[in-house]
């Protein structure tokens, strides 16, 4: 067992030059020893647009149960065609429906409410976020060099911006403080993977004074800063907080090196393609990488967005035009989103394979893992937030109580229904924040004694 | 703080050799914040956002759940004010528009009557109410009750939309037109102190002052690119995307500069220390060129150190890079710093410095720097006056060879008419609408900007003449080609020779209607193997051979003649001109343009318009109406309510109009009013662009090779400008045109506009002085844009700076 890891990183790697093991790798070896509890959970959040149709998710075998409340074994049921992809990882996949989030922005896109269970921005503008969304809380609970990586396929949800740095305006590192994404694969590589590939002696020299550079602007900044109107302080301290974050990342990269230059995904023309699916795979491979490496326990990722358009699945409309019924070549909404929701399992299956080849513990990665499939306009294209529902693969580092479990709470109303503000105090709570509420409460459902505020405590192991 | 000797301490701002500015050190900034940071500032202005200590307070109690009302404000400064100015009229006896106050919950921070408070705090903030014709509050009365109300919303965990929402493009309507143009408003006008991130337009232009191959630099300033105005101030910052880049580019820039650069390779290459002097001149020679004035002693001292520090450990080459890198992320390169550093005036308010000014200037009309007469001006002393300042703006507006990008960004992010492009357009039902990778919609988008500048070199009724004028550039690439291809048939033998006298080069530049060959790219949109063209015979016989000789269009064998090849359209282009009208062959691309289009009326009817504002099939009243609400009537449209399942219903017998008649139940039409009536009008023109009398059916069965039709009904109203002669029914889009064209609150809707663009933030009603002065300039010049500009950055708005307080 003990090389049974490497062997996985050499395996994925460039298969250039010699892998001698990094100081952290041997930190990971000696988790994969045994020592469970010490490992790091990870989480993978993977955003699409237009909503998730609940019944796109339902298995046959539920299909009648309607919106009643169950909790049952998903292990054996029947997966709709379009999950075909997850059917490897069945007693690792959870489906959770009927959690309401009525204290979001409802329509195409509730923006930074999705994550962050409050109302924020209007159609066009996502607007200033309020407090950090729930995966950058997860992210911060297991640090790591990078604490959460975005990568994105296009940015905010009307937006046509394509590669280069983006703000799809869902995830916020903090009140006023959006997640930057990195929308073009290439150089997302190169911030990742970049300088330990390109390790020579004059790179490591170089990584050395970097250092003296931080330090140096950290302090050139601070100078400044004293100096300008505090209304305008908060825009010389982004300026200052991205030099201060270098540092922190700089000494924790220290000891990666031969680490990161054993994982680094095949710098393939995948990673410079203009086609949408290739560069959603290109992110994809990019995560489950830096997962792998160390680099970051923490990805969320933006697949899609109104204005993409999957050619390569043959469509010819955007996903806007296809959430407005407008059809494709005959096909109608159903179908389209059958056509998108098989590709989409299709990426998480092969970032959830990726993570079961690699022995962590007494099992695997995946086993530690949550990657949850969810959508910013959560129950359809005009998302009205009664429910949103989640698709979520790995084994949650037996925490959660949920993987092979089918799972329906109590319509929005109905006496037991839940929130997503419960849903996601559940995993902050399993994981290790003891936050009691993490959200905005419903106050429709206060008013009306229905809030519970609280986690979804039969959820958690 | 205050005192008269921290105003000595304001250098004289000595200006550096080659004109390099001893700008704003840090140094000097010190006391002059301090200053302005005991300044008192105008209440109802003065909050910009609740305060971070507030909302950590916030944070913990809604961690403990408990959630204490303040109630002492609320009873002596909240409940008397409610009475007095808001109840008599939102009360038990009365309740105008529906309001009521007296009944509203104290529980605020329990979030109680959360839309009730948010829109009293809309009111008291606009100073909308209570009514200018009843007896009004005092400022301090006023700012306790918003302040009562920020604080109770803080502790709700639900910070006031309202403040994000005044300083975002989108709702810059929020603020009273009828207000700002009311004359009543006397508070001399001013922007708050600010720093104002990098523009990626400046910085594609400075970035080849940081050294290597600007190919290789890329752009850490991105903007959002969606419709509207879009680098406001406030919205900016640089934060760690930013970094990522700038770290990169500082890494490779220098890389290359010790790799080429004499003072560099030198002191890289050689075996001992640097000396001081070394270093010093070294980091000096790149601080002035990135950062742009001359770094003060402190600054080099810094530097060296930084040096030698590295130099411990890495060596010389590696010191050097540290520090040249160091240089590179300045924080002044990343931010403009404007806060006033002019005197103090009674207003509170203080001017910019020369130095300031002298930047302003610049980025306001140029994507560049200061250029050396501004330089000179700030340097000499000239620079410090309104008068001043209007010198070097008409100078530079006059100067034809100082490039103005600026000017014409403005028509196209106000229009929004660059993002037809982005509009996907299928081939099937275009016939061939992108044709081996050319972007039809791109180069429509490429038209409007020649439209957009034939009306500025009139610079005359310039409002109207977008909004109106007939006269269309219609892919001016073609006329090229075909100009050059006649001139070539004509004198074929010698150019086949490689011969060309002066004479017969002259000819063809005037044919073309050009002074020179470095205007060709700057008066056409050429296709990129074009672009190089130089007026060698070798290029004009270039030229000929493009023209394709076999395909569709006038083959010379099938018996067309030689008229019908070269005014034809190049094979890449043959649909091109059907957004026009245009058939194939109807056009002749010989004739000088623009062209005259019938059933056309300007701006809102140029294909690029109406695709960038259309749906990917169809067309898009509902937009169209909002976006004429809003950019030509002042209007605000509230955002579509969360519960709005927006689904235009399927029904393939039903024009568009008809089907969106789902919109007119009563609920839905409260808001749609303000947009539908407005939008249908444009249904004259299908998606797009073109002039249509019937909507095709093109959902249902052919019969007889053609879709069914029904007629257009573009019947609607305009509404909302209040003047007489305007308000009314109108037939269609060019007469509602026709109309706006006419309207008084439309041009200064249009001014608004400007001046948020120019001034990088929304109009706050303290400009209203200057709001309407540029209107003045604006209808006593005739309409001149230029006018215009002068009157708005010699404005207050423009000049004065003040420290506001947040919170």
């Amino acid at each position: 067992m003990t090389h049974s890891r490497r062997r996985i990183l050499k395996g994925m790697s460039l298969g250039a030059g010699s892998f001698l093991l990094g100081p952290l790798l041997s930190q990971i070896e000696a988790h994969a020893e045994g020592n469970v509890g010490a490992l790091p959970s990870r989480f993978v959040f993977v955003v699409k647009d237009s909503g998730i149709w609940p019944s796109g998710i339902t298995p046959a075998e539920f299909m009648a149960n309607g919106s009643k409340p169950i909790n049952a074994s998903l292990v054996k049921a029947t997966l709709p065609p379009s999950m075909a992809p997850l059917r490897p990882f069945q007693d690792q996949v959870a489906i959770v429906q009927g959690l309401s989030g009525k204290m979001c922005r409802g329509g195409h896109t509730s923006h930074f409410g999705m994550m962050g269970v409050y109302m924020v921005g209007s159609e066009v503008n996502p607007g200033n976020p309020l407090r950090a969304t729930a995966d950058a809380e997860l992210a911060k609970l297991y640090p790591a060099p990078f604490n959460h990586v975005g990568l994105a396929v296009r940015g905010d949800w009307g937006s046509t911006n394509y590669g280069g740095t983006m703000y799809p305006g869902i995830s916020a590192v903090g009140p006023g403080k959006e997640l930057p994404f990195q929308g073009s694969p290439d150089v997302a590589f190169d911030q990742l993977f970049g300088s330990a590939v390109s390790a020579s002696k004059e790179g490591e020299r170089r990584f050395k004074l970097q250092k003296n550079l931080l330090d140096f602007m950290v302090d050139d900044i601070k100078k400044v800063e004293r100096a300008i109107p505090s209304t305008e302080k908060m825009k010389m301290d982004a300026y200052l907080n991205a030099f201060e974050e270098l540092q922190m990342r700089h000494s924790k990269l220290v000891g990666m090196k031969d680490n990161l230059k054993g994982n680094a995904p095949q710098l393939t023309d995948k990673f410079t393609s203009m086609i949408e699916e290739v560069r959603q795979e290109a992110h994809c491979d990019l995560a489950v990488a830096a997962l792998i490496a160390g680099l970051t326990n923490c990805v969320t990722i933006r697949l899609d967005n109104a204005n993409t358009v999957y050619k390569a699945l043959g469509l010819a409309r955007n996903i806007h035009g296809i959430g407005h019924d407008e059809g494709d070549n005959g096909r109608d909404q159903a179908q389209c989103r059958e056509i998108i929701q098989t590709h989409h399992m299709a990426l998480i299956a092969t970032m959830a394979k990726k993570l079961k080849a690699v022995p962590e513990g007494n099992g695997n990665m995946l086993d530690n893992t949550m990657i949850i499939y969810l959508s910013d306009s959560s129950n359809k294209h005009h998302g009205d937030c009664l429910e949103w529902p989640y698709v979520v693969v790995g084994g949650c580092s037996g925490k959660l109580k949920i993987p092979g479990r089918y799972i329906c709470y109590p319509k929005y109303g109905d006496a037991g229904c839940r929130t997503i503000g419960d849903w996601w105090t559940t995993l902050l709570n399993a994981q290790g924040n003891p936050i009691k509420y993490y959200g905005n409460e419903d106050l429709e459902l206060k008013q009306n004694g229905l809030s519970h505020a609280g986690p979804l405590v039969e959820l958690i192991a | 703080m205050l005192n008269s000797h921290s105003l000595h301490l304001l250098p004289p701002l000595p200006m550096g050799k080659n004109f390099v500015l001893q700008g704003v050190s840090m140094k000097y900034i010190g006391p002059v914040v301090a200053m302005v940071a005991t300044m008192t500032p105008i209440a109802t202005l003065a909050i910009v956002c609740p305060d971070a200590s507030a909302s950590q307070v916030a944070k913990v109690q809604q961690k403990t759940t408990k959630k204490p009302v303040e109630t002492t404000t609320f009873t002596t400064a909240v409940v008397p004010f409610l009475q007095k100015y808001c109840i008599p009229c939102h009360g038990p006896t009365v309740s105008k528009g529906g309001i009521t106050l007296h009944d509203i919950s104290r529980s605020l921070a329990v979030g109680k009557d959360m839309d009730r408070w948010n829109l009293v705090l809309k009111q008291l903030v606009l100073s909308e109410m209570p009514p200018s014709k009843e007896k009004q509050p005092l400022v301090s009365d006023v700012s306790k009750v918003i302040d009562w109300i920020n604080a109770e919303l803080n502790k709700s965990g639900n910070a006031a939309s309202l403040y994000q929402k005044l300083e975002h493009p989108d709702y810059g309507n929020l603020v009273s037109h009828e207000k700002l143009f009311s004359g009543e408003i006397k508070t001399k006008p001013f922007s708050p102190a600010r720093l104002w991130r990098t523009s990626p337009n400046v910085f594609d232009n400075v970035k080849s002052s940081y050294g290597g191959d600007t190919r290789s630099i890329r752009q850490p300033f991105l903007v959002e690119d969606r419709k509207g105005i879009k680098e406001y101030a406030n919205l900016l910052f640089a934060d760690s995307a930013v970094v990522d880049v700038l770290l990169v580019n500082a890494g490779y820039c220098a890389d290359q500069l010790i790799q080429k650069e004499r003072l560099y390779k030198d002191i890289a290459s050689q075996q001992n220390a640097p000396n001081q002097d070394q270093l010093e001149a070294a980091a000096s020679q790149h601080f002035k060129k990135v950062v742009f004035r001359d770094p003060t002693k402190d600054e080099l001292t810094k530097y060296a150190g930084l040096f030698r520090f590295s130099a411990k450990d890495g060596g010389n080459s590696e010191a050097l890079r540290v520090m040249l890198m160091a240089i590179m992320m300045h924080p002044e390169s990343v931010y403009r710093i404007e806060i006033g550093l002019g005197e103090l005036d009674a207003s509170g308010r203080r001017m910019l410095s020369s130095t300031e000014l002298a930047f302003a200037i610049s980025y306001a009309l140029t994507d560049q720097r200061p250029d050396r007469i501004l330089l000179q001006a700030a340097e000499s002393g000239k620079l410090k006056t309104k008068e001043d300042v209007r010198v070097q703006i008409s100078r530079m507006l006059e100067d034809e060879s100082l490039e103005k990008p600026r000017i014409l960004r403005f028509f196209q992010e106000f229009f929004g008419y660059n993002q037809a492009h982005i509009i996907f357009k299928d081939e099937a039902r275009s016939g061939g609408f992108r044709y081996y990778g050319e972007d039809y919609p791109l180069i429509y988008e490429r038209d409007a900007d020649f439209f957009v500048l034939n009306i500025l070199s009139k610079d005359k009724d310039v409002f109207r003449q977008l909004l109106t004028s007939d006269e269309y550039f219609i892919l001016n690439r073609q006329t090229f080609r075909n100009t050059v291809y006649a001139f070539y048939e004509q004198n074929k033998e010698m150019i086949d020779k490689g011969q060309l006298s002066e004479e017969k080069s002259k000819e063809l530049l005037k044919s073309l209607g050009l002074k020179d060959w470095k205007e060709l790219n700057t008066k056409y949109y050429l296709h990129p193997f074009d672009r190089g063209f130089d007026g060698s015979p070798r290029a004009i016989k270039h030229m000929g051979i493009e023209i394709p000789t076999e395909g569709r269009i006038g083959h010379p064998d099938e018996g067309k003649s030689f008229q019908a090849v070269s005014q034809g359209m190049h094979i890449l282009y043959e649909k091109y001109p059907m957004a026009y009208d245009l058939k194939d062959g109807e056009q002749n691309f010989l004739l000088s343009q623009p062209y005259k289009r019938p059933n056309r009326a300007g701006m809102l009817t140029h294909p690029a318009w109406l695709i960038a504002h259309s749906l990917n099939d169809i067309s898009d009243p509902i937009r169209r109406g909002k976006w004429i609400r809003q950019r030509l009537l002042a209007g605000v449209v509230l955002d579509v309510p969360i519960t709005v399942d927006a689904t235009i219903p399927q029904n393939h017998q039903k024009t568009l109009r008809e089907r969106l008649s789902v919109t007119e139940a009563k609920a839905c039409w409260r808001c749609h009013v303000q947009m539908n009536p407005i939008g249908y009008t444009f249904e004259v023109f299908d998606d797009f662009g073109r002039y249509r009398t019937t909507e095709a059916l093109d959902k249902l069965p052919k019969a007889n090779g053609t879709f069914p039709v029904k007629p257009v009904n573009s019947r609607g109203v305009l509404e909302g400008t209040g003047e007489a002669g305007i308000d009314g029914n109108v037939k269609d889009a060019l007469e509602l045109i026709h109309k706006l064209a006419n309207s008084k609150k439309a041009r200064q809707s249009i001014i608004r506009h400007v001046f948020r663009y120019y001034m990088g933030r929304n109009e706050m009603l303290s400009d209203s002085m200057t709001l309407m002065a540029a209107d003045k300039a604006y209808l006593e010049s005739g309409g001149s844009f230029k006018a215009l500009l002068i009157s708005l950055l010699t404005s207050d708005s423009f000049l004065y700076r003040k420290t506001l307080t947040k919170g």
